[in-house]
C-alpha cells in the first residue's frame, strides 16, 4: 500500500500534470468499456505497460500488483466457463456428476476470453493511474469543482490519516506479537480485535485534537491542501488526444 | 492440451483463491458498460441522501468533518487488516457492519464509497468502472442489512454482542450475495440462465466468504466492546446520535 503511494510520488512522470494523466487513463478506460474490440484492448494493455515502464515503475512490482486481479479472474471466470444443467446440453466437454451435467460450452469460453482481455485492459489503465498519479493530487484537482468540494475534503483527510493509522497498526502489531498475541487462532482474533478497536479509538481522539489544532490556526470551515501544480503542456495534451482518437479510429477501420 | 490447460487453471485457482480475500470486489472492467452504468444510477439516490446527511452534520457541527474523514480512514485500515480465517488462510474484512452500526447506513454508504476509491487506487482492488456496483453491494446492501439487523436485535432485547455479531456477519454475507447476483445478472449461464449462474458464483466465493464473515462478526464484537468500554474520550456527537443504542 505504502509502496504504491511512494511510486505515485516518485516516478518519471511525477512532473506531468494530473489532467493529462487523468485524460489518458480515464479516456482509455472509457474506450475499453465502450469499444471492447480485441485490437483496441491489446493496444491499451501494451500502451499502458509502456507508459508505466517509461515512468520507471519496477517490472517486479508490476507483476506482484497483478496478483489481486488475477485471483479475481481465476475465481470469477470459472463459473463462466463451466455450465450446469439437469439435462444433457451441447458442450465442448461434458461431465455427469450424479443427476447433474457439467460442461464447458463454446459460449462460455468465448465470453471468458472476451472478459479476460477487457478486464486486463481496464486494469492496466487503473494501474497506470495508480502508479503514476498520487491520490492526493487527483482529490485536490477534483476539489476545484464545487459539488465535489466537501467529499474531496473528507477524502483528502482520509488519505492523510490512512498512513498515520497504518503506522500505528504496525507499532501495536509488533508490541502484541512480542507478547505472543498471535500465538494461536483464538488469541490472534482477540489481539486483532483489540488492535482494530484501539486504532478506532485513536481515530476518534485524533479527530477531536485535529479540530482543536485547526481552530487555533483560524480554521474557517474550509480545509486548504497544498500540492504542487504541474502545468498542462499543450503538445502532450494533443498527443494524448491523438492516441485516444487513434484507438477509436482503429475500431472503425477494424 | 486442453486437459493440461484446465488442470493448470484449477491448480492456480486452488493455490491463489483462498490466500487473497479481496475477491468480492468486482475488478476493473469486468462488468459490461450497461451494467456498470445501471448500478451507478441505482446507487446515486442513496449516495445523494448520504451526502445530504453529511452536509447537514458538517453545517451544524463543523468538527464532524474531521471525524468523517478519520472514520473513513479507520474503515480503510480495518478492511486492510488480515483476519485469520477458519479455513487456515487469511482474508480481509469489509468493515461494513461496524461502520453501519456506528454511523448509520446512509453515512456508511458514502464512507464505503470513499473507501472503495482508495482501495482501487492504493491497493489496486476493485475498480473505477465497477465502483457503482461495488459500492451498492458493500455500502448500500451490506450497510442497510447490517444496520436493520442491529436495530431489530436491540429492539427484541437481545444482547449487543449478538446484535453486532449478526450485523457484521450477515452484512458481510449480504455483500457477497449481492455481488454474486450482480455477476450472475451480467453473465447468466448460457445453458440454464440466471439462477444457475448465481449458484455458481455463490459456490466459488463461499470458500473464502463464509468463514470470513464469521470471523469478521467475532472481530466486530471485540472492536465494538472495546470502543464502548473506552468511550469517555473520543466519542463524538456523530456517534452519539444513536448513543442510547451504544450504552
Amino acid at each position: 500500500m505504502l509502496y504504491l503511494d511512494y511510486l505515485a510520488y516518485n516516478n518519471a512522470l511525477r512532473h506531468v500534470s494530473v489532467v493529462e494523466k487523468l485524460l489518458l487513463g480515464g479516456g482509455a478506460l472509457l474506450i475499453v468499456l465502450v469499444l471492447p474490440q480485441s485490437i483496441v484492448l491489446l493496444t491499451v494493455i501494451f500502451l499502458m505497460q509502456i507508459v508505466m515502464l517509461y515512468a520507471k515503475i519496477p517490472m517486479r512490482y508490476l507483476l506482484t500488483l497483478w496478483l489481486a486481479p488475477i485471483t479475481f479472474l481465476l475465481t470469477a471466470l470459472l463459473p463462466l466457463i463451466v455450465s450446469g444443467s439437469m439435462q444433457p446440453f451441447p458442450a465442448l466437454t461434458l461431465w455427469k456428476i450424479g443427476h447433474l451435467y457439467l460442461g464447458v460450452t463454446l459460449d462460455g469460453v468465448l465470453t471468458a476470453q472476451e472478459l479476460l482481455l477487457r478486464s486486463m485492459a481496464a486494469v492496466s489503465c487503473l494501474f497506470m493511474l495508480a502508479t503514476t498519479t498520487p491520490v492526493a493530487h487527483i482529490a485536490a484537482y477534483l476539489s476545484r469543482f464545487p459539488p465535489l468540494r466537501l467529499l474531496m475534503e473528507i477524502s483528502l483527510l482520509t488519505y492523510r490519516f490512512i498512513f498515520v493509522f497504518w503506522a500505528c497498526v504496525g507499532q501495536i502489531y509488533l508490541a502484541q506479537q512480542s507478547r505472543l498475541g498471535y500465538a494461536d487462532k483464538k488469541h490472534s482474533l482477540k489481539s486483532l480485535g483489540l488492535l482494530a478497536a484501539n486504532v478506532g479509538r485513536k481515530s476518534f481522539m485524533t479527530a477531536a485534537d485535529l479540530y482543536t489544532a485547526l481552530l487555533a490556526r483560524n480554521y474557517s470551515d474550509q480545509l486548504v491542501f497544498q500540492y504542487s501544480r504541474q502545468p498542462v503542456r499543450p503538445v502532450r495534451l494533443v498527443l494524448i488526444v491523438g492516441v485516444l482518437v487513434g484507438l477509436c479510429a482503429t475500431t472503425l477501420i477494424h | 492440451m486442453k486437459k493440461y490447460v484446465m488442470i493448470a487453471y484449477f491448480f492456480a485457482a486452488g493455490l491463489l483463491v483462498p490466500s487473497v480475500g479481496y475477491a468480492m470486489h468486482i475488478m476493473e472492467g469486468f462488468l459490461p458498460k450497461e451494467h456498470a452504468v445501471v448500478w451507478l444510477i441505482i446507487l446515486l439516490p442513496v449516495l445523494f441522501i448520504g451526502y445530504k446527511q453529511i452536509r447537514e452534520i458538517v453545517t451544524c457541527h463543523p468538527e464532524q468533518k474531521m471525524l468523517l474523514g478519520l472514520a473513513a480512514a479507520f474503515i480503510f485500515v480495518l478492511s486492510a487488516l488480515k483476519i485469520p480465517s477458519l479455513t487456515g488462510s487469511c482474508s480481509h474484512a469489509t468493515g461494513v457492519g461496524l461502520s453501519a452500526v456506528l454511523f448509520g447506513p446512509a453515512v456508511s454508504s458514502v464512507l464505503s464509497g470513499i473507501v472503495l476509491v482508495f482501495q482501487a487506487l492504493l491497493l489496486a482492488h476493485g475498480g473505477i468502472t465497477t465502483w457503482g456496483a461495488n459500492t451498492f453491494s458493500m455500502g448500500v446492501a451490506g450497510s442497510f442489512v447490517a444496520w436493520g439487523l442491529f436495530k431489530m436485535t436491540t429492539t427484541m432485547g437481545l444482547s449487543k454482542k449478538v446484535g453486532i455479531f449478526l450485523a457484521a456477519t450477515v452484512g458481510d454475507l449480504t455483500t457477497y450475495m449481492v455481488t454474486a447476483g450482480q455477476l450472475a445478472l451480467a453473465f447468466p449461464d448460457p445453458v440454464s440462465g440466471f439462477w444457475t449462474s448465481f449458484v455458481k458464483f455463490i459456490g466459488v466465493f463461499a470458500i473464502t466468504q463464509i468463514p470470513l464473515a464469521v470471523c469478521e462478526g467475532l472481530l466486530s464484537v471485540v472492536v465494538y466492546n472495546t470502543l464502548v468500554d473506552n468511550k469517555e474520550r473520543g466519542f463524538s456527537t456523530l456517534w452519539r446520535q444513536d448513543q442510547g443504542e451504544h450504552e
